[in-house]
């Protein structure tokens, strides 16, 4: 006989998911909103906690890998930078230096701007456009703020520009520090916009189904077989809405990462790709998000509008 | 009653309904039922009488467990209601079928699926729920409407469906409130002949009515209230 109770649960369950979904698209325009919503909801809170790893992670290579290019003036011949070079490559904080002559860093610049090789050999003439450079590693990021600032006390009117890495390093900290809190603040408005819309479509879809309920109690229908089509419903509008979004942030972040391909050799960088941001563990995060929004939600608006 | 269950077997046969000295009186002091006591014995068909506000609704109420008695006891068969819990109230609902004036009945399902709603949540199979669905359609004569909605159906028609659902899952007690209220004398006098049907299957039936003519052409026991109190009925 336990075989038969069993059997005759399944067909309840059965029963039961199908008048979830029949809730559903009794109420579909109210369903679709939710699902907007916490689409919405996730997508934001996705982009900041991604745009957080992104983040983090350039701001890692950088640390990892402190490099820095020293350019010259012009008007500074190739020996005196080449003693300026050998000064450099001495340095306790440096591991590592490579110099670039002015036609080395010309050429450079030429295949570049391949389609204009002419106009950029012609404006040359003046010789202002070839200069000398020096590639730096250091040993230790930490070293590298006082390193630049030593530099150009020392040679400044020698130097045009030593792009000062590791103040934007700091910029990006600053900015990873307000990334988080954005993302903890967005995290809580958002939820409770998607707690209180799928609350509301629930609500409706117990006040429209407010009869039947009615004569469910009558007939001998349990608590928990009344509420549970609303929950599952919920719950099937939280992973719906959880599904969509973590597809649009995959769209939206292979936009982002092939920008920053483009401009990843300069910086000397390796952006992360979507699989490698942690996707994972966000699709994860979406799925439990959207399912337990989702089960809140409907439980509270059953529980309070059917009044079991 | 505590203990009682899903998987019990139904009680079929119509069971004894004791009122002990049961008092209802609601928060705001309305006393619906002062010292009530009446019995109803197995498979009997009862009238309950009484004007508006006479304290029909309540008793229905009580019976259906929707209220609590103030003081007083009420048996139907073995179950002492008094006892039972919350969480037993669906499964004591089960035994008992329900009429309403208003028929209650879906809109949007169809006759089938308005009768057969009520063996879904008891997980029969596809086939079991068409024999006693199609059983209980026969019992009140609406087999061939099966498929029809509804809003396609007469008030007399609708009611009847209502009476199925009631009894489809073979209750020993039915209980009717006010079934022909809203029904003209011709659709009445056919809904108490089904009432009667079933009554003469076995089970214990409760009509709570205003209407004398109803009644008088019926000629069974009347139980009659007057503000809370059993003016007649006695056993």
């Amino acid at each position: 006989m336990k075989g038969g109770g069993a059997v005759k649960k399944l067909r309840v369950i059965f029963y039961v998911l199908l008048q979830s979904l029949k809730n559903a698209a009794r109420n579909l325009f109210m369903v679709f909103a939710s699902i907007i919503v916490v689409f919405f909801v996730l997508l934001v809170v996705g982009s900041f906690i991604e745009a957080g790893i992104v983040t983090s992670d350039i701001i890692g290579q950088v640390k990892e890998r402190p490099v820095l290019k020293i350019n010259f003036h012009y008007y500074v011949d190739e020996e005196t930078a080449q003693q300026y070079y050998e000064a450099i490559a001495a340095s306790p904080e440096v591991k590592q230096a490579t110099y670039i002559s002015k036609q080395e860093n010309f050429e450079n610049m030429l295949k570049e701007f391949e389609d204009n090789r002419e106009y950029f050999e012609n404006l040359d003439k003046s010789g202002k456009l070839k200069y000398a450079s020096v590639e730096v590693q250091l040993n230790n990021y930490a070293d590298g703020r006082a390193f630049v600032d030593g530099i150009m006390e020392d040679a400044g009117d020698m130097i045009d520009s030593a792009p000062n890495i590791f103040s934007v390093v700091e910029k990006m900290e600053k900015a990873q520090f307000w990334i988080n809190i954005c993302t903890i603040a967005a995290a809580l408005v958002m939820t409770a916009l998607s707690l209180l819309l799928i609350f509301n479509t629930v609500k409706l879809t117990v006040v429209a189904r407010h009869r039947e309920i009615e004569i469910m109690k009558f007939i001998g229908a349990t608590n928990t077989y009344i509420i549970t089509p609303f929950v599952i419903e919920g719950v099937l509008t939280g992973l719906a809405g959880a599904a969509l979004a973590f597809l649009a942030l995959g769209g939206v972040y292979n936009g982002v990462y092939k920008l920053l391909l483009s401009f990843s050799e300069d910086a000397n960088i390796v952006p992360l790709t979507f699989a490698a941001s942690g996707s994972s563990g966000i699709l994860v995060f979406y799925l439990l998000f959207g399912a337990c929004t989702g089960f809140i939600a409907s439980i509270f608006a059953a529980r309070k509008h059917i009044k079991v | 009653m505590d203990d009682f269950k899903e998987n019990e077997t139904p009680v079929q046969a119509g069971p004894e309904i004791v009122f002990e000295k049961v008092t209802k009186e609601y928060p705001n002091g309305v006393r619906a039922l002062d010292n009530v006591s009446f019995r109803v014995a197995p498979g009997e068909f009862a009238f309950l009488m009484g004007h508006s506000g006479s304290g029909k609704s309540s008793l229905i109420k009580l019976l259906m467990l929707e209220e609590r008695p103030t003081s007083g006891r009420i048996t139907v068969g073995d179950i002492d209601l008094g006892s039972v819990r919350s969480s037993g109230v669906p499964y004591y609902r089960r035994l008992v079928g329900i009429v309403f004036q208003d028929f209650r009945i879906i809109e949007s399902m169809t006759v089938f699926e308005n009768v057969a709603f009520a063996l879904e949540m008891l997980g029969q199979s596809r086939k079991e729920i068409e024999k006693q669905v199609l059983a209980a359609l026969d019992l009140v004569g609406l087999i061939e409407k099966r498929n029809e909605k509804p809003d396609c159906l007469s008030g007399g028609e609708q009611q009847r469906v209502a009476i199925a659902r009631a009894v489809v899952n073979l209750p020993g007690l039915l209980i009717a409130d006010e079934p022909t209220g809203n029904l003209d004398m011709e659709n009445s006098v056919e809904i108490m002949k089904i009432l009667q049907k079933i009554n003469k299957m076995g089970a214990t039936v409760i009509v709570a009515t205003h209407e004398r003519e109803i009644v008088a052409g019926i000629g069974q026991r009347i139980i009659e209230l007057n503000h809370g109190v059993r003016l007649l009925g006695d056993e």
